[in-house]
């Protein structure tokens, strides 16, 4: 609308002259008498068919596709804290909208949904013909999420989610929904490969982890756009290209749940990168011994041309795990060589302080240490104030502890 | 020594008691109480009673009655008059009744919000039950809103973040607006003009999500005195309202000045300037050992005050009391730091702008000198009202600066004293306001087919919107359809979203504020001296494209004055009446204008100093105006360059007093003559608003033209100046050498109608 007020005013009076009946006739809606005014083309988007809901019938495209996968998880409902009968029955969901910025103007126009049937997975898409008919196809995707064990989703958690509970309270949806267990595969995917790539949309996933590429898929920006048009000209073939992204990205939900389990339960397969996710996740999620065997392999494989930062902070993370399990005894030699090979050394030197200090009881070595690595440290070209200080730290406290009067030392070394 | 005594000692000087125009005493008032309303909860009584209060005040009962039987209210109360308790009151019995109720309050700004906030949490505390207060703005942390918004009781809050934090999301707020029994609107007087009509647009979205959750609330509104408040608040909230203004809260006497600085050079009209007058009256109140208060109209005022007093309170007095400067934006540490001082005495005096007078609370002093007219008869009072405590004598004295408006008001104090004429003026149903809120309202909840909002044509403003693509009619109702986020592109503060943005460079590009095109190409153009919140900015660059305008700080002596070439087509004429000889009309015009040059003048002296170029496009703009025209057989007296004088003579008088009656600041307003005004041909004088379909002043000018052309009567027959000076007519420079004479001649002939 226009900031102008001259203009406005013209357009007033335009309107207001125009006389009644030739009023430009309000959108054509798809199906039986929903539609208001004197339209109802009855056209539905392409593939697509009416079913009967309690409040009138609802747009929904059906398909079904054979599934590799036998739909076991048993690692990822171990990592993940679900019930492995819970996530063996998941419903992937997915959501075309209106616009990306939430609030109670925007609208899932298209919920795509997919679970397991038989030795494949049946995938439905509920569309919203009209603003009008969205207490059906609330009620249909309703229905499927009663039946759902774990709700699967890609961003669902902080998105589609939260939007579709809005919907319901703009409906005022009765009876409320269940709330099943939620499982944002995008919370996974920054886990493990954020490391190295560039982001976790779920197209990159695709590409990287799935060797999945897309042709011609429509960009998200423009769907909106799609569903305004065919809103104002009833026009189904600019909707196809949105049923395909929105089909495509529940798809890649299913193989991506069956992937992460693949790759949980044995990460050999993976980018050394992604291995260090898997295992910083393990970590996370408290299997200690499988995250010390996979950072010890890496740590060991590391020799072959890893860059060396990379390596020392594995190194330090293994130190770490090691001995917090009291297991010092292999995390000095770790820590040791993290020192002598100069990788992530002086994070490594502080770990190592700590455990010379606490563990070794080796105070003098301690010191040793520490200095030398303040002393290296003023040298070196890429340095951390942090660092610095923590170093700093550590000498005033050993120094307390041995009772040396370091003054001298330090002002030597400055 | 006593505040008595130091005022003898004043007017013992025959200079000083020479140059007051009102030596006025306000009685004092006794307290008039009002018992506790029934079945108050015993927990609330008692938590009262903690804090030293075990009765009510007149007003506060009346109040908390009226809400807790379900009416909706405006209390009008001055300072100090505990009118927090007319909404706490209420709000806390129904919480202790239901715990589920639920209150939304409004501000105007943070700080506000944040010193309510303490009050309410004292209270609460009192009464140790689980009553959550929450301020959820722009700075609450992201982490904390959604505990806010499940748990939090009552809810503090600013217009803006209603407007785009709140209502957009309705859904997440479900257990606030479900429950909601209270809104509760403070500083009602501080929502006029286009700030105003925004709210009431926020507002009419705010009762159509109320309507959706099912929720009926009571509306409690407080505002300091203005002539309207009743009707202001009935069009901001589009309710009727019953009034509560019996002010039982008690004062001492106090003792009211009005002081005009003595002329120094009669033919140009110069006074001794004011801050220097404000100086040495307030030195004479601190030397006495009374606390004072000192507002100035600028920091720059403020810091040369602040200065000169501080330095001559230590070297006169040596004493080691000190005078602290207070500026908007101060921390409550700072605020909770200059109360207590001024509690154990170690603070005399604080000087401040204008920014001290909302409402917070830093407790009161024994006097309050006023440097300069702050803007309105209510502020006003409210300045005078930080003068008294409950039961001493105090004092407050106003010094008038060389501007017309301040000269007039110091020369009427009666007008001051009676009843006030101030309206707060708002036209919450201007059509560019109205269907930006439209828009939003839409994307907060589908719009029925026939619904009305406000006074729109709705069916039209649809009709274009879906034109446009941004919103699509299913079934009954409009919904939002684009994929934009309406409430975003609104700014409640100007009337357009083609802003020039204000950006101080010298604080990493932050926004100061922002400014329609009309008005920026007077107030932004390059080497104008823009004044913001009573500071003085330097523009260094305006880029027109981007609409962005660079400014820092800056402390000089001069302010700059642009010169519009306007040409005004009346499009639409609303009203016309006779003035006397002459005759008044109001309607909408169009108003063309090319800023061309610019004169830097000397403060005090109203020298040019320079002056330079404006290079800008032409500006359009559509409002609603006032004018003023000569018929034909009175312009037959004049000769014409006078006549053109004195137009412009009453053009600059007129538009100054104006802002008495309305209640607005001088920049919202423009005035412009005209020769041979081309739709009649007659000499005429057009006084136009500047925001985009103006917010209801020409139509109120239009309907106290009267009073208002009397009042600029008397502003320049009592002028001593000989041919025009700043503080009437304008310098006889630019109104010529009969400007002045042929004005008031003019103004005589307009002013002959019987009062009001």
């Amino acid at each position: 609308m226009t900031a102008d007020l001259v203009a406005l005013r013209a357009r007033i009076a335009a309107i207001a002259a125009r006389p009644t009946g030739a009023v430009p006739s309000p959108s054509p809606a798809c199906g039986g008498g929903q539609g208001g005014g004197a339209r109802s083309s009855g056209r539905l988007p392409p593939n697509c068919h009416e079913e009967p809901t309690p409040f009138g019938p609802v747009a929904v495209r059906r398909e079904w596709f054979p599934e590799e996968s036998n739909g076991d998880v048993p690692t990822l409902s171990n990592c993940l804290g679900f019930a492995p009968e819970d996530l063996q029955r998941p419903l992937f969901l997915d959501t075309e909208t209106t616009g990306l910025f939430g609030g109670t103007g925007t609208v899932a126009f298209l919920v795509g949904l997919a679970w397991r049937s038989g030795e494949g997975l049946t995938l439905v898409q509920y569309f919203l013909c009209d603003f009008n008919q969205e207490s059906a196809l609330l009620w249909a995707v309703g229905q499927c999420v009663r039946e759902a064990g774990v709700l699967v989703s890609y961003n669902g958690r902080t998105f589609d989610w939260p939007l579709l509970q809005t919907r319901l309270v703009m409906r005022k949806a009765d009876p409320a929904w269940p709330s099943p267990p939620h499982l944002d595969l995008l919370t996974l995917a920054r886990r493990i490969f954020k490391p190295r790539l560039p982001d976790c949309a779920l197209q990159t996933i695709e590409q990287a982890v799935l060797d999945l590429h897309r042709a011609d898929d429509l960009p998200g920006t423009l769907i909106p756009g799609r569903y305004f048009a065919w809103l104002r000209n009833g026009d189904p073939d600019v909707l196809d290209p949105v049923f395909t992204h929105n089909r495509q990205d529940v798809l890649s939900m299913a193989v991506l749940l069956a992937r992460f389990e693949a790759v949980l339960r044995n990460g050999d397969e993976l980018d050394p990168l992604d291995r260090f996710g898997r295992a910083r996740f393990m970590e996370a999620r408290g299997f200690t011994q499988e995250a010390i065997r996979e950072y010890r392999r890496l740590w060991q494989e590391g020799h072959r041309g890893m860059r060396l930062p990379t390596r020392g902070a594995i190194g330090l993370k293994l130190a770490r795990l090691l001995r917090r399990n009291g297991r010092w005894g292999e995390a000095r030699t770790v820590l040791e060589e993290c020192w002598r090979t100069q990788s992530y050394p002086y994070p490594a030197a502080i770990e190592l302080a700590k455990l010379l200090e606490h563990q070794a009881k080796d105070l003098d070595a301690a010191r040793r240490l520490v200095s030398d690595a303040l002393r290296l440290l003023a040298l070196a070209v890429v340095s951390n104030v942090q660092w610095r200080v923590d170093l700093e730290r550590r000498l005033q406290r050993l120094d307390r502890r041995v009772g040396v009067d370091d003054r001298l030392e330090l002002a030597l070394t400055g | 020594m006593s505040i008595e005594f130091v005022l003898d000692r004043l007017l013992a000087q025959d200079e000083f008691r020479r140059q007051l125009t009102l030596d006025h005493t306000v009685p004092a008032r006794q307290a008039r109480y009002a018992s506790f309303p029934e079945g108050l909860d015993l927990r609330l009584g008692q938590a009262l009673a903690a804090r030293g209060i075990t009765r009510l005040y007149t007003h506060q009962a009346q109040a908390t009655g009226l809400a807790l039987s379900g009416k909706d209210l405006v209390v009008v109360t001055p300072t100090a008059s505990g009118k927090t308790a007319c909404y706490n009151l209420p709000v806390l019995q129904a919480m202790l009744r239901d715990p589920e109720a639920r209150a939304l309050y409004l501000f105007p700004t943070k700080a506000l919000a944040q010193d309510q906030l303490a009050e309410l949490h004292g209270l609460v505390g009192e009464m140790k039950v689980d009553l959550k207060t929450y301020t959820y703005d722009g700075d609450t942390p992201v982490s904390a809103r959604q505990a806010i918004r499940q748990a939090g009781h009552i809810v503090v809050t600013n217009p803006d973040m209603l407007h785009t934090g709140v209502l957009p999301h309705h859904t997440r707020w479900v257990k606030l607006f479900a429950n909601l029994r209270y809104v509760v609107i403070d500083e009602l007087h501080a929502y006029r003009g286009v700030f105003g009509s925004h709210l009431a647009n926020v507002l009419r979205r705010l009762w159509r999500v109320c309507e959706f959750y099912d929720s009926h609330p009571v509306v409690i509104c407080c505002s300091a005195t203005i002539a309207n408040p009743r009707e202001l608040a009935e069009r901001l909230t589009g309710r009727s309202m019953t009034l509560v203004d019996d002010n039982g809260a008690p004062s001492g006497p106090k003792r009211l000045l009005f002081y005009n600085p003595p002329v120094v050079n009669r033919e140009l009209g110069i006074r001794r300037s004011s801050t220097l007058e404000s100086q040495r009256i307030a030195e004479e109140f601190l030397r006495g050992g009374v606390q004072t208060i000192v507002f100035g109209r600028t920091r720059l005022q403020v810091e040369i005050l602040l200065s000169y007093l501080q330095q001559s309170l230590a070297n006169r007095l040596g004493k080691t009391g000190t005078i602290r400067g207070y500026r908007g934006g101060y921390l409550p540490l700072q605020r909770r730091e200059i109360e207590h001082g001024l509690r154990d005495g170690s603070v005399r005096g604080v000087v401040s702008t204008n920014a001290l007078e909302l409402g917070i609370d830093i407790g009161h002093l024994d006097a309050a000198i006023l440097c300069g007219y702050p803007g309105t008869i209510a502020s006003t009072w409210q300045q005078i009202g930080r003068a008294g405590r409950r039961r001493s004598a105090a004092a407050a004295v106003y010094v008038a600066s060389s501007s017309p408006l301040d000269q007039y008001l110091v020369n009427h104090p009666e007008y001051f004293l009676g009843r006030d004429p101030e309206h707060g003026l708002i036209d919450p149903d201007n059509l560019l306001i109205l269907s930006a809120h439209l828009q939003a309202a839409t994307f907060e909840l589908p719009l029925p087919s026939g619904e009305p909002f406000g006074k729109a044509p709705v069916a039209e403003l649809l009709r274009i919107l879906e034109e446009d693509g941004a919103v699509h009619q299913a079934g009954d109702a409009w919904h939002w359809s684009a994929d934009a986020f309406p409430a975003e592109g609104v700014s409640l503060r100007s009337a357009n979203a083609d802003n020039v943005v204000i950006v101080d460079v010298t604080r990493g590009a932050s926004v100061v504020g922002e400014m329609d095109q009309f008005s920026a190409q007077v107030f932004l153009h390059e080497e104008a001296i823009y004044l913001h919140e009573g500071m003085q900015y330097h523009v260094d660059r305006l880029d027109w494209e981007e609409k962005k305008a660079y400014v820092r700080p800056v402390k000089v002596d001069y302010y700059t004055d642009a010169n519009l070439a306007v040409s005004i087509k009346v499009l639409e004429t609303f009203a016309s009446r006779p003035a006397a000889e002459l005759a008044v009309h109001h309607g909408e015009v169009q108003i063309r204008a090319l800023a061309t040059i610019f004169k830097k003048i000397r403060f005090h002296s109203h020298e040019n100093i320079g002056s330079g170029p404006i290079s800008l496009p032409e500006q359009q703009l559509h409002t609603t105006a006032f004018w003023l025209e000569i018929p034909a057989e009175v312009a037959r007296q004049f000769p014409r360059p006078a006549m053109q004088g004195g137009l412009q003579g009453v053009a600059n008088v007129v538009s100054q007093v104006a802002c008495l009656f309305l209640m607005c600041d001088a920049r919202d307003l423009g005035a412009h003559p005209e020769i041979r005004a081309p739709h009649t041909g007659a000499p005429t004088v057009y006084v136009y608003e500047r925001y985009p379909g103006g917010v209801g002043m020409s139509a109120r000018l239009f309907e106290t033209a009267g009073a208002v052309l009397a009042a600029a009567h008397d502003l320049v027959s009592q002028c001593g100046c000989e041919s025009g000076c700043p503080s009437c007519v304008g310098p006889a420079l630019e109104v010529g050498v009969e400007g002045k004479a042929v004005a008031l001649r003019l103004l005589e002939l307009a002013a002959l109608v019987p009062a009001r």
